[in-house]
């Protein structure tokens, strides 16, 4: 089977030129597919593909923090990922906006241009465990990307890195340290600062607070909001848990199954939900005030394998308000207002429960 | 100790538990006072490092050498009147091997690491009940099949021959939650089970845990460090630092009326859903936790409390303050 062949078009793709109010728009991502082939045998015959990622479409303003909710194998890290192509997406293009104003197809770029291009958009990986060489120190790991780049050296590089170990809150002389001699918190801060090493203006944070302690992970988040406003970052913000998206983002999308079901400001998507899964998704959030009663939408079964997805509305077959028409025909993502998108036959109609606010804090 | 327990299960009381190593000693937990009521939810709250993973290990004598329970009393009540010091038992003993899996069981937070990936799940929940009933082979499997039934695992007759690997997160937690109850225990000890799951999934075994706490009369003992978890499950509440309960009380006293400095710190580090308008800047607790080979005099929290007196170098007492609500903190005494 011939991988081209799967890939039909959606009318989507053909509409996303149609959103208006954009805004200065630092990345914009078209109808962006991955999909894995998945073999067997000794020959490794390919026997179908995974669609981790099956035409996304969204944008970012400058200076914007987009927040990227879905359970896990719904394939957040993959278009993470995808964006800055440290894996090769299948198909689709990647809009980035350089600091000189040019519009570039990162998907179209040579590896030494696209090397330039990495300069400015970089990632923060989940675990800082083991997202660290262990074998090297931290001015190693830090001025790392400095080397690469050509951007420092000598006495030049050692300063830059001691200040910006200062910036995300380490002490300086720690720069001899090996990583395993710094706590979670710690290492997440390296990793921040490796991030920042390049001066860039994109960040992908794939899950940077997931595997910290409760009170680490404020400190984090407090950071990363700090060197957002410090540096002008625009963040691409992927997790699992949704009271810190709702926290740090502009704007939100909702992704199932390697497509998104809900965009829209994080107001918007977290009291209004226009799609069943957001729905689902949000009163499942464990809530610590109990005085609040959630009558909560516990949704039937698994996430289904992205080898087989459902027909039609991927949602389907874990949708309450399921119909026929969602069996069979895919809805697109659509603006129901005020640009909020949804994919949804029904958004319309249904009358959904957002979050509750907590009365605390 | 709390007091006014009617129906104590479990009684915990100057509970320590050190580890042993090369670099030093670790007090791992140094010295906890709780109860566990007959049929009740005792929740313990605690972040990496504050000794609740090898507490729950002391109550199941499975704390792995070099450490041991060097201090304390875990007393066990049997339902016919008599009392058990667990703490004084050989973990390899008849006794301790009877009560474990039978009286007590629990549920560990990675079930593919805890699942034995060369057995089926149906050879590791039949093995559970060989061991602790005299039944014969095909009746425990016909138990093995009801209990899959029970924890939600769509046509259970043929997923018990399924190996871990074949099952989804959710499935093995609940295929682990299974094996734990087969032989229906009267304490499952419960540690985060939800933490490697996803939310919608985690939503699905805290509702089943809450189902069968009540359909089959049990006590729980959960431990996480999600604050929204042990809501929506616990009735009473330990947090703990550093191998010490901070503060204990049902969870609405808690919540309404947290008293420790950690706590209230605690509660104001995580996020919570507002508007835009109201969202804050997350107040953030100072500094790490410290390294767990030092030996701190005094107050345990208190090189990172923000209320921090002359008094906190020396160890406040677990004071009483108000209905069944603890605390452990010199601003109460």
């Amino acid at each position: 089977m011939d991988c081209e062949m799967l890939l039909t078009p959606t009318p989507f793709e053909d509409r996303i030129n149609g959103w208006t109010d954009v805004g200065e728009v630092i990345l914009e991502v078209r109808g962006l597919r991955k999909y894995f082939p998945l073999t067997r045998g000794f020959w490794k015959r390919t026997v179908g593909y995974i669609r981790a990622v099956d035409g996304v479409s969204f944008f970012i303003r400058e200076g914007e923090t987009l927040g990227l909710v879905g359970e896990s194998g719904c394939g957040k890290t993959t278009l993470g990922k995808c964006v800055l192509r440290l894996i090769e997406p299948t198909a689709g293009e990647v809009w980035f906006k350089t600091r000189e104003g040019r519009r570039v197809e990162l998907t179209k770029l040579g590896l030494e241009e696209l090397k330039s291009m990495r300069r400015e958009m970089r990632m923060i990986f989940q675990d800082p465990f083991s997202s660290l060489n262990p074998r090297l120190t931290v001015m190693e790991i830090v001025g790392e990307p400095m080397k690469i780049h050509r951007l420092a050296q000598g006495r030049a590089l050692e300063e830059r890195v001691r200040e910006l170990l200062e910036m995300v809150g380490l002490k300086a002389q720690h720069m001899r340290r090996y990583p395993y001699e710094f706590s979670g918190g710690q290492r997440q801060r390296i990793v921040i600062a490796r991030a920042l090493a390049s001066n860039p203006r994109l960040i992908v944070a794939d899950e940077p607070v997931s595997a910290l302690d409760v009170s680490v992970q404020a400190q984090i988040l407090n950071l990363l909001e700090d060197l957002k406003s410090e540096f002008h970052l625009t963040y691409l913000f992927i997790s699992h848990d949704l009271s810190v998206v709702q926290h740090v983002s502009d704007r939100v999308a909702v992704m199932y199954l390697g497509r998104l079901v809900e965009l829209g400001d994080t107001e918007a998507v977290y009291f209004t939900p226009k799609h069943p899964y957001t729905e689902a998704l949000l009163s499942a959030i464990p809530r610590v005030d109990r005085r609040k009663k959630v009558d909560r939408i516990l949704l039937k079964g698994d996430v289904p394998s992205p080898l087989h997805s459902p027909s039609g509305c991927r949602f389907h077959p874990r949708c309450r308000y399921a119909e026929k028409v969602c069996i069979q025909e895919e809805p697109e993502l659509r603006n129901v207002g005020n640009s909020h998108y949804v994919a949804c036959h029904f958004a319309e109609r249904l009358a959904l429960r957002g979050v509750e606010i907590d009365a605390c804090g | 100790m709390p007091a006014g327990s009617n129906n104590p299960l479990i009684q915990i009381h100057g509970l320590r538990t050190y580890f042993y190593t090369d670099d030093g000693i670790v007090r791992a937990v140094d010295g906890v006072d709780l109860v566990i009521e007959e049929r009740g939810v005792l929740g313990v709250i605690g972040e990496t490092g504050s000794g609740k993973t090898v507490l729950a290990l002391s109550v199941m004598r499975l704390v792995p050498p070099p450490g041991r329970i060097v201090e304390g009393s875990i007393l066990y009540h049997r339902g016919n009147g008599s009392c058990v010091d667990l703490a004084l038992l050989d973990p390899k003993g008849n006794v301790a091997r009877e009560i474990r899996g039978k009286h007590i069981s629990m549920v560990f937070q990675e079930p593919m690491v805890s699942l034995n990936p060369v057995y089926t799940i149906g050879e590791q929940i039949i093995e559970s009940i060989v061991t602790h009933q005299k039944v014969p082979y095909r009746e425990a499997r016909e138990k093995a099949v009801h209990m899959l039934e029970q924890v939600g695992i769509p046509e259970p007759a043929k997923r018990i021959d399924d190996y871990p690997h074949q099952l989804s997160g959710g499935m093995r937690q609940r295929a682990m939650i299974a094996m734990a109850l087969v032989c229906h225990p009267r304490l499952l000890i419960a540690d985060e089970p939800t933490t490697a799951l996803d939310v919608t999934v985690q939503a699905q075994i805290l509702e089943l845990l809450k189902r069968l706490q009540q359909e089959m009369d049990m006590a729980i003992m959960i431990i996480t460090h999600n604050l929204g978890v042990i809501a929506e499950i616990a009735d009473y509440v330990g947090v703990m630092y550093l191998g010490r309960i901070m503060e204990y009380a049902s969870w609405t006293e808690l919540f309404e009326n947290p008293l420790h400095p950690y706590t209230q710190d605690l509660f104001r580090s995580i996020p919570y859903c507002a508007r835009k308008k109201d969202r804050k800047r997350l107040e953030v607790i100072k500094g790490d936790i410290p390294d767990p080979y030092a030996r701190i005099e005094g107050c345990l929290y208190a090189s990172r409390c923000s209320r921090f007196s002359y008094r906190c170098l020396e160890d406040p007492p677990l004071v009483e303050k108000g209905d069944r609500h603890l605390v452990r903190c010199w601003l109460y005494v």
